[in-house]
């Protein structure tokens, strides 16, 4: 693999972990909320940043372990 | 044998996730594949659950589990696994998932390193790019088994499930199989969810940093999901062994009763180097 494409390898696993601490922050803070209906939101918001996420990082993937 | 049951609620509050375990011992979670709910690995839990606590749970959306959200990713589902863990109590487990629970499974080890022990990774793929694709005829059937009643989707999958052996001289465990199936509804919203998640999955680039214990099973004849990406997994994770079944096809353990009894060595022999 070219050096560069290492470069964005490590990249993505740098994003990868940082959008796993922020969905595991905002998961952490639906919990400690006493309202269902904005618990929800809070817990929706984080599944969302996860999956989008998610799939940016495997279409990143995609393009470089070609 | 001592069991129990539960429903796991997951961070959202709305995704609840039925599991049940069976046996004492070390716990060893299973992840089932496309579809399928945890009452799938019947012929499995008696095997490991000799020696293990066997905790098997129902995906989002299959079974008696609810999902919240329509389209799924293997990263939200590894999250469910986590989710089931902890309502188990159980801290750290070796994870043996099959097919798309194979998936599940690899980024379970991924996102959740703290959660597994060892890893068997049975007839799945890496996904990305280098994945080894299945023949245009088995994706076509992928597409259209939303569509089919449940009954008629079981029969069409035996050519892809099933190796020609197996279906001529053991029709008796895939007609058990299609019992067992059937017992349990299908849900086609679930199903596409699977699908989409199967479809985006790619952890090739990631499987590097798996640090435990990797044992990597796959049926040769495999036409779901072929062996060449049993071979690719096996080769990206460092000190990862690939057992490669000569006889078997993507359901392995239906074909080959000695497949599980294999995977609870290797579980066995985990325990015996940790002690």
């Amino acid at each position: 693999m070219h050096a560069w494409r290492d470069g964005a390898a490590a990249v993505v696993d740098v994003y990868e972990a940082a959008v796993g601490t922020a969905v595991a922050t905002q998961q952490d803070v639906a919990f400690r909320l006493p309202l269902a209906p904005l618990r929800s939101v809070v817990a929706l918001y984080a599944d969302l940043t996860r999956d989008i996420a998610a799939l940016q990082a495997s279409a990143v993937r995609w393009a470089l372990d070609r | 044998m001592s069991g129990a049951s539960g429903l796991a609620s997951a961070p959202d509050g709305r995704t609840q996730l039925h599991w049940e375990s069976t046996g004492d011992g070390d716990p060893v979670l299973l992840i089932m594949g496309l579809g399928l709910s945890g009452g799938a690995w019947w012929r499995t839990v008696p095997v490991l659950a000799r020696r293990l606590r066997v905790i098997t749970f129902d995906n989002r959306g299959v079974g008696r589990s609810r999902a919240f959200s329509h389209a799924y990713t293997t990263d939200a589902m590894a999250d469910d696994a986590a989710t089931v863990l902890e309502a188990a109590g159980v801290e750290r487990a070796h994870v043996y998932g099959i097919s798309l629970g194979g998936m599940v499974a690899q980024k379970l080890a991924l996102r959740h390193p703290q959660r597994v022990r060892s890893l068997v990774l049975g007839a799945t793929s890496p996904g990305g790019p280098r994945a080894v694709r299945p023949d245009p005829d088995v994706i076509a059937f992928f597409r259209r088994r939303v569509h089919m009643a449940a009954e008629e989707a079981l029969r069409a999958s035996a050519p892809i499930n099933y190796s020609p052996r197996c279906r001529e001289e053991h029709p008796d465990r895939i007609e058990e199989d299609f019992a067992q199936r059937l017992a349990h509804p299908f849900s086609s919203s679930a199903y596409r969810a699977q699908l989409f998640a199967a479809a985006w999955h790619n952890a090739y680039g990631a499987l590097p940093r798996i640090a435990v214990p990797t044992l990597v099973v796959h049926g040769r004849l495999d036409r779901a999901i072929p062996v060449g990406n049993g071979q690719l997994i096996a080769d990206r994770i460092p000190g990862a062994r690939l057992r490669i079944l000569d006889e078997a096809g993507h359901l392995y353990p239906t074909e080959d009763p000695g497949a599980d009894a294999a995977i609870a060595r290797f579980f066995a022999e985990q325990r015996k180097k940790a002690a």
